[in-house]
């Protein structure tokens, strides 16, 4: 395994883009410290920033605040990586395998562009999880993010495929654009949830406003929600199955094929 | 900006709305006050080749949250609750799109009112809506702008329709265009790795003094401190900041350096671009004992370039 300990907080944020199982598995401990990483719009040695132990693995182990260190585990493939603190901009981005557990909180764009692999954020994320950069006309196409806390506006935005679990509350615009996928608000939801989704499913375990252009059509009791729900709370999230959901369909601004399920129970 | 890249929008200039615009409409947009010459040069009374009759051949349709100045100008005013464009806009879509919402009051504004509308908007020979900060600094932001642009679009189908952000500030709509031809995008770009990077959150200027990020502040003919959020601002305060300005501003009295400089459009020539992004070349017509912009500007990236040259010589080119 290798360790990486934060040596000491700088406002000035780190892209954090090698700290990836396929940039450092091969390499020995002297060359994981001499590694570039950029520091503001400077080039220095990983070693300047991290103590490192360990060398030659596929699982990383980040220690400390990295809220200012961006792009952790950046189109990482395979191997694991574990935040023990909080983590900065674009964790896991365009990710296509492996696993990535944060500990504690996240900023913005957590899993964005993600193709595959799983991500597990124990704390709270900001805006756009699982979303698509701006000018990018689709976001998440695979893999899995669990959320245990909160998480900000337009989660799963642009969403093609996969899966994508909010365990707390959520900001406004869930599934906006969604293309495909399932989005899963626990908690409660903002607004305008599915704006403009073509296809894909968002679920709200909580009651929350449904916009104008969703059409109720159904009650439903699915099987493949509770096998969704049980499959959920194994992540140590509260999400019993055995509800019934108000099915919406929508957007009819687009072709209407997204669905919004719509917990009818009280959740504890 | 941001609405923009989700897919475009319809528009023109301000010479095709002064010309054959028939039905005018500023959503969340108070030019009374804020674009005082807006109304008689283009948009109001102003007499083109199809509106020879200037303000008689127009409709003219305010929507805001408050009986702003403007609605003294309008022929309709529909007044909306605050934080509710996006639902109106998407009420407004289904209705362009045939389809009949299930619903008889969409955010304060009566069903029947915005059939109406869209339907002056489909039987216009040219509809434009012009909206402004009221949308794009309230609840659902960008995408506030993204529903209006997916309207003008879906208007498209039945007449002619175009959708105008009334920019504010001079010459912001400059800064955009020149960004994005010298960098490919049109703000918040990074180039702290030697190239352009864009994210908006991420290398906004609110965004990044917010987070305290910058260690010096270079502020060429801009307001930050009167202009951003008071958080944001302080972080000015906390570090070095040169400030290229011609006059005394707020920002001014926190800079650590500040270089008196030519106005621009008044005692130097130059373009600035107008709201509907047209170049519009400016001459000097008062002399001024300052330089231009880019001469401090050029000479300050000089020295740091030559700063850079120096450092990598001396750590063996480890510094980018």
């Amino acid at each position: 395994m290798i360790t990486l300990t934060l040596k000491r907080e700088s406002n000035i944020p780190l892209d954090g883009d090698v700290i990836t199982p396929d940039a450092l598995h091969d390499k020995t401990n002297a060359k994981i410290k001499s590694t570039l990483i950029t520091w503001g719009n400077k080039k220095l040695p990983l070693g300047e920033f991290f103590n490192v132990d360990g060398e030659k693995s596929s699982s990383i182990t980040v220690i400390g605040n990295c809220d200012k260190v961006k792009l952790i585990g950046h189109e990482m493939s395979f191997g694991s990586i574990l935040i023990k603190g909080n983590a900065g901009y674009n964790t896991g981005s365009y990710m296509t395998g492996g696993t990535l557990e944060i500990e504690g909180n996240t900023r913005d764009y957590l899993g964005a562009m993600m193709e595959g692999g799983q991500i597990i954020c124990n704390g709270n994320t900001g805006h756009f999880l699982g979303g698509a950069y701006k000018g990018e006309s689709s976001g998440m196409e695979g893999g899995e993010i669990i959320v245990h806390g909160n998480a900000g506006h337009e989660v799963g935005g642009f969403m093609r495929r996969g899966l994508i679990v909010v365990g707390g509350n959520c900001g406004d615009f869930p599934g906006i654009f969604m293309l495909a996928g399932t989005v899963v608000i626990i908690g409660q939801s903002g607004d305008r949830a599915g704006a403009n989704m073509v296809r894909g499913t968002v679920v709200l375990m909580k009651d929350a406003p449904i916009l104008p252009s969703f059409y109720e059509n159904s009650l439903l009791r699915s099987p493949a929600i509770d096998v969704l729900l049980n499959r959920i709370s194994r992540f140590g999230i509260n999400a019993n199955p055995g509800h019934t959901f108000r099915r919406f369909n929508g957007d009819v601004n687009q072709i209407g094929k997204g669905e919004i399920l719509v917990c009818t129970s009280k959740q504890n | 900006m941001v609405a923009l890249q989700l897919g475009g929008a319809p528009a023109a200039t301000l010479g095709e709305v002064k010309n054959r615009a028939d039905l005018i409409i500023f959503w969340g947009s108070n030019p009374a006050e804020s674009h005082p010459r807006h109304f008689t040069r283009y948009s109001g009374t102003a007499k083109g080749r199809m509106n020879p009759n200037g303000r008689k051949d127009r409709h003219v349709v305010v929507v805001d949250i408050r009986k702003t100045p403007s609605v003294k100008y309008s022929d309709e005013f529909i007044q909306i609750k605050p934080g509710n464009d996006y639902e109106v806009f998407t009420v407004m879509r289904m209705i362009a799109n045939g389809h009949i919402p299930d619903t008889d009051m969409v955010g304060g504004i009566p069903l029947q009112t915005l059939i109406d509308l869209v339907e002056r908007c489909k039987k216009a020979r040219m509809g434009v809506l012009f909206f402004g900060q009221g949308i794009t600094e309230t609840k659902g932001k960008h995408q506030n702008s993204t529903a209006i642009y997916q309207f003008g679009k879906d208007m498209t189908k039945h007449s002619k329709f175009l959708t105008l952000p009334m920019r504010g500030h001079y010459n912001v709509v400059g800064s955009g265009n020149v960004m994005c031809w010298q960098t490919g995008y049109p703000f918040a770009v990074n180039f702290g790795k030697g190239y352009p990077r864009f994210n908006p959150g991420e290398f906004s200027v609110v965004d990044l003094l917010l987070r305290r990020e910058p260690d010096v502040a270079v502020i060429v003919a801009a307001e930050p401190i009167d202009h951003l959020p008071y958080a944001a601002a302080k972080h000015l305060e906390n570090i070095p900041t040169i400030v290229l300005d011609p006059r005394k501003t707020l920002t001014t009295k926190i800079a650590k350096v500040i270089i008196p400089v030519k106005h621009a459009g008044v005692s130097v020539e130059g373009t600035a671009y107008r709201m509907d992004h047209i170049p519009i070349k400016m001459q000097a017509v008062l002399e001024s004992p300052w330089p231009k912009d880019d001469i401090p500007l050029s000479t300050i990236i000089n020295r740091i370039k030559k700063i850079r040259s120096e450092e990598k010589k001396t750590d063996g080119g480890k510094a980018a």
